[in-house]
């Protein structure tokens, strides 16, 4: 093996190991050399052919898919998917094996993954935090919903209604307001005035938090008439601007409380600030597209800017510019523009 | 030394790794970070006077971004699905898992819930609760039972 792919090997982080005899897990090196390789497994250091114990569970676990690549008459390759492996100095490596079969030759292949790692871990912690927060907001919100309803069609005095409710949705995580038909607010608990916090406006310009729902549902909303004639529940996002430094993503949920005639009797209004889910899904964006236009060169990508035309590229790429220039990441994201260019 | 293979299954986030870092090296972290394909522990436990060595798959749970693989469990002893008390979709989806698992092995299998020390979010009724009873080794109410102690 030339010096020259063993080198490219190293900077690959990759060993190449041969199959001698895939009956007995036998192998030997052929190429690559590395410090972790040999961490992982101690027999690297001789040249000499040698067994895969289960020592490495994982990996001698892999050699039975492994072996239906090497035991077949065509080439083909399998992957492992990705493992962690702590060795005996106490490191962590993680690692993928690739079984080979091309032209009679039957090689394993052990990639050390750790940058393709970490990025993995990054982007999936982000979409999984996002996932565990709105399976949680999704539980509340129908918990609460049915314990509200419970209440409001329960044939009790009005008082005890309104303390039944008071004790209901005091302790929400999020703003609930009950309003009676005419959309007026009978009862909302404390995380409703947290959320909508007016405090640097003047008294006089402060409005409800019951109409500033309305009012955003009115503006970003337009099947709001429909969803109050037909008397229908709705949930979605809309964004609550208020200069000079408030701007929430909110989650609303409106539910219709009728009763035996299916007259409206109330209206529950559920309110949640996903801001920070919002800015989440930005940084998955964000990182997706670090992907497509550094390492990968993406297909789809490619393709986009070669279906451009050259002016078309340019008038892209100063919309592009221009949206960039008002975030953090100038400088990174000048450099992948400097890659779009390039198609 | 008799070695035995044990998965743990589970949707994201439920506490899988928590779990047997817990039981391995007796380490409870409280930040969740996310684990990437498979890791595997080992952990050597007396059994009726015989050393028996676990070999602890820590598997990454499956969500929208990562299908359940059936492969891993080629060989398990056993299976542990994990679901997460605060959330009751992950009973679902424990046992949506336990469902294709089932289909490439007979292995035995328990359920744990975990985070039972979390504020109760769970709010599934026990008529609920009792339709799942059967599907597993071992019943579900003892189960239940069990981890409230």
């Amino acid at each position: 093996m030339s010096t020259l792919l063993n080198n490219l090997l190293n900077a690959l982080e990759q060993i190449v190991l041969e199959v001698v005899d895939y009956k007995t897990d036998t192998v030997k090196l052929v190429a690559g050399e590395a410090d972790w390789a040999k961490e992982l497994l101690p027999q690297l250091s001789s040249d000499s052919p040698f067994i895969l114990d289960d020592n490495i569970a994982f990996l001698y676990d892999f050699l039975f898919d492994a072996k239906q690549v090497w035991n077949a008459s065509s080439n083909g390759s399998i992957r492992s998917g990705f493992w962690t492996e702590v060795t005996a100095h106490h490191n962590q490596l993680h690692l993928e094996a690739v079984a080979i079969k091309q032209e009679n030759e039957n090689l394993l292949l052990i990639i050390n993954q750790s940058n393709e790692f970490k990025f993995r871990q990054t982007t999936l912690q982000s979409a999984r935090e996002m996932l565990l927060s709105n399976d949680r907001l999704v539980e509340q919100n129908q918990y609460l919903h049915n314990r509200i309803l419970t209440i409001l069609k329960k044939p009790t005095k009005q008082n005890d209604i309104l303390i039944a409710l008071t004790k209901a949705i005091e302790n929400a995580g999020f703003a609930v307001v009950i309003t009676n038909k005419k959309l007026k607010t009978i009862i909302e608990n404390t995380a409703t005035k947290s959320l909508f916090d007016q405090q640097y406006l003047p008294i006089s310009e402060v409005k409800k938090p019951i109409d500033i729902i309305l009012s955003l549902m009115q503006n970003q909303l337009p099947e709001f008439d429909r969803i109050m004639s037909t008397k229908s529940s709705w949930d979605g996002e809309l964004c609550w601007i208020l200069p000079p430094s408030t701007l929430k993503w909110l989650k609303i949920a409106v539910y219709p409380v009728t009763n035996e005639f299916n007259e409206i009797k109330n209206w529950i209004f559920f309110a949640n600030d996903i801001s920070n889910v919002k800015y989440l899904v930005q940084r998955n964006e964000q990182l997706a597209l670090h992907d497509i236009l550094y390492s990968q060169n993406y297909p789809i990508a490619l393709v986009f800017g070669k279906r451009l035309s050259r002016k078309q590229q340019k008038r892209l790429l100063s919309i592009y510019f221009t949206l960039i220039s008002t975030s953090s990441e100038v400088i990174t994201n000048t450099l992948a523009m400097k890659k779009v260019t390039n198609f | 030394m008799i070695q035995k293979k044990i998965c743990l299954l589970g949707a994201s986030s439920v506490g899988k790794t928590s779990l047997v870092k817990q039981f391995v090296e007796g380490i409870f972290n409280e930040k969740y970070l996310t684990t990437i394909g498979v890791k595997v522990d080992k952990k050597l436990v007396e059994v009726n006077d015989q050393s028996v060595q676990l070999m602890l798959w820590d598997i990454e749970g499956n969500d929208q971004y990562n299908v359940f693989q059936e492969r891993y469990l080629r060989g398990a002893a056993g299976y542990i699905i994990v679901v997460d008390h605060t959330r009751s979709s992950s009973l679902l989806e424990g046992i949506d898992i336990h469902t294709l698992a089932r289909q490439v092995t007979s292995a035995p299998a328990i359920l744990v819930i975990n985070k039972s020390d979390l504020p109760k979010q769970w709010h599934w009724q026990d008529y609920e609760l009792e339709q799942y009873k059967d599907i597993l080794i071992i019943n579900f109410q003892q189960v239940l039972k069990q981890v409230s102690k």
